[in-house]
């Protein structure tokens, strides 16, 4: 029965791929790429949700829990506070700098506010390295789920997945995407309220909870925590700083990441995105609350799982009738799924539109850049099943996840930021901050032992990359009148009917 | 403080946070105003200078 709803599951998917496909009658790229800015609230709500929720929110978050404990809560504040961030200081401001300078991509907002040529190179080159091997995670992350639906081998199921994610997202655009995304944001809002009123009812008061969970043993072989370091607020494995290190991660991840940040522009007003955005944020925000339930319960039930990754699978299989049980593994899968392939059309993007058009063939037409796009998706796909192959002993996805949120942070967050709020920004400064970020981040990757006092490498990349952007800034030539009055102007700044309001517009 | 008031203050705080956040986000959304994008064609015009 598992492999007949996962059959039904990707072929409405396609289904939807391709009426999304008739829909985009213009077939320009503002259509393609964000749908002519016209979704409804339903719509960003979806596109958004299911962006944000991914297989490290799944499998990730419940299993590093299970594994490390219930402080894992101070990263799932930050987790949520990056969305919030987002929606407070950069949505509406974000989306009015796209609709009225016509920006299509997070590369193209920095190539207007610093660098119309460098900034815009850089940052698709970051977004096209850290998008690969974040598709790479989303298709491992079906590792945890794959075992429980079919006996096919692992690679077979990551083949078909990235085939029919690469069929849809390339096929039906960003339309596309979001009406995946907004159907898979449904099944995962179900799923989520199936685990709130069947799990945690059954699992009694909190501080039996407590002292169940506090119980727990390390299995031999593991290096996980046990006993009542699992419920303190630090321990062993996630010390203060490394606590505070994670958390920040995630934060900066979640409020930069352009797959997430992006869908703000597919809004038909600021307004709508704000809305759709709060609906995403509540969704995700009682998602992060039932990991305390999730992955206590799967520690205290099943406290020798063979991988950290099983935690929620297992909890679903134990918990739920068999047909709630294939429809929950299915929520798992579309997490993936539309996480997946709004990363693989926004580094189709990076190429066909950023790359191609912007810098190597101006004169092209939208039906070429289409086409560029659409090559690099099939590109990206094969190059992540790669690496999805070669990392498949990697302890957990949340690893290769992270990886791809720190250097993105530490990369762009200082220049997201100043660019609209820091006037005194400069292109050079933005330059050498995204190199500095990105390359230091990479660096203390790839040479752990370099890492000063044992830090994670966001923060020594951040800390390196914000003071590069304002030391930089200040030495060279500040940012032109007109450049700057495409992000300060009235109605940038404060929206039409604020600025009418305050008498700067007529 | 022991393991269980540990435990008890996390998940307070936590869910508190998380929950003024939900909160906070639909209170300032449905405050938020919308650019009527059906003038984007005919351009408000900013006080000393064009869009």
């Amino acid at each position: 029965m598992n492999i007949a709803v996962l059959a039904g599951f990707l072929i409405f998917l396609l289904y939807l791929g391709y009426a999304a496909n008739r829909k985009n009658k213009k077939n320009d790229i503002e259509d393609y790429f964000v749908v002519s800015r016209s979704l409804n609230v339903l719509l960003t709500a979806g596109t958004y949700g299911a962006s944000f929720l991914s297989a490290g929110a799944f499998i990730g978050m419940n299993a590093t829990t299970y594994a490390f404990g219930w402080n894992y809560a101070w990263q799932n504040i930050g987790s949520l506070a990056g969305p919030f961030f987002l929606f407070l200081m950069y949505v509406p401001k974000f989306w009015r700098v796209g609709y009225y300078n016509n920006c299509l991509s997070m590369p193209d907002l920095f190539a207007k506010r610093y660098h119309p040529t460098w900034s815009r190179a850089l940052f698709a080159g970051i977004i096209l390295i850290v998008y690969t091997s974040g598709l790479a995670s989303m298709y491992l992350g079906l590792n945890a789920v794959w075992g429980y639906i079919s006996d096919l081998p692992l690679m077979l199921i990551v083949v078909i997945a990235a085939v029919v994610i690469l069929a849809y997202s390339a096929f039906g655009g960003a339309r596309g995407v979001s009406w995946t995304d907004t159907f898979c944001m449904i099944c995962i809002a179900l799923g989520v309220f199936a685990i709130v009123s069947m799990l945690i009812p059954r699992m009694g008061g909190f501080t039996g909870i407590i002292e169940q969970f506090a119980q727990a043993e390390t299995p031999e072989g593991q290096m996980w925590m046990e006993g009542k370091d699992l419920v303190t607020m630090a321990n062993a494995y996630y010390t203060g700083p490394m606590t505070i290190a994670w958390t920040m991660i995630w934060f900066l991840g979640n409020s930069t990441q352009p797959h997430q940040v992006t869908r703000a522009y597919l809004a038909k007003n600021e307004r709508v995105a704000r809305i759709g955005i709060a609906i995403g944020i509540a969704v995700i925000g009682v998602f992060f609350w039932t990991s305390w339930y999730v992955a206590s319960y799967a520690r205290i039930n099943f406290p020798n799982l063979e991988k950290a990754d099983f935690a929620l699978p297992s909890v679903i299989m134990d918990v739920f009738p068999s047909f709630l049980a294939a429809f929950m593994l299915i929520v798992i899968v579309a997490a993936i799924f539309s996480t997946a392939s709004t990363m693989l059309i926004i580094a189709g993007q990076c190429m066909g539109y950023d790359i191609y058009s912007k810098l190597i063939n101006r004169n092209t037409s939208q039906k070429k850049i289409i086409s560029v796009s659409r090559v690099t998706m099939v590109v990206c796909s094969f190059l992540a099943i790669g690496i999805a192959y070669i990392a498949q002993s990697v302890p957990t996805l949340l690893f290769l996840w992270a990886s791809s949120f720190a250097i993105m942070g530490a990369a762009i967050a200082p220049s997201l930021f100043s660019a609209f709020y820091w006037k005194g920004a400069t292109a050079s400064g933005n330059i050498a901050s995204m190199i500095v970020g990105t390359g230091v981040s990479l660096f203390l990757y790839a040479f752990p032992a370099m890492q000063p006092f044992g830090l994670h490498p966001l923060m020594p990349a951040l800390i390196l990359s914000t003071l590069t952007l304002i030391i930089v800034s200040k030495c060279t030539k500040p940012s032109s009148a007109e450049t700057l009055d495409k992000f300060y102007n009235p109605l940038v700044r404060y929206g039409e009917k604020a600025a009418r309001r305050k008498g700067l517009i007529d | 403080m022991d393991y269980v008031q540990q435990a008890w203050a996390m998940y307070i705080i936590s869910s508190g946070a998380m929950l003024a956040m939900m909160i906070a986000a639909f209170v300032i959304a449905f405050h938020t105003d919308a650019t009527p994008t059906e003038k984007k064609d005919e351009g408000a015009k900013v006080k000393g200078g064009e869009m």
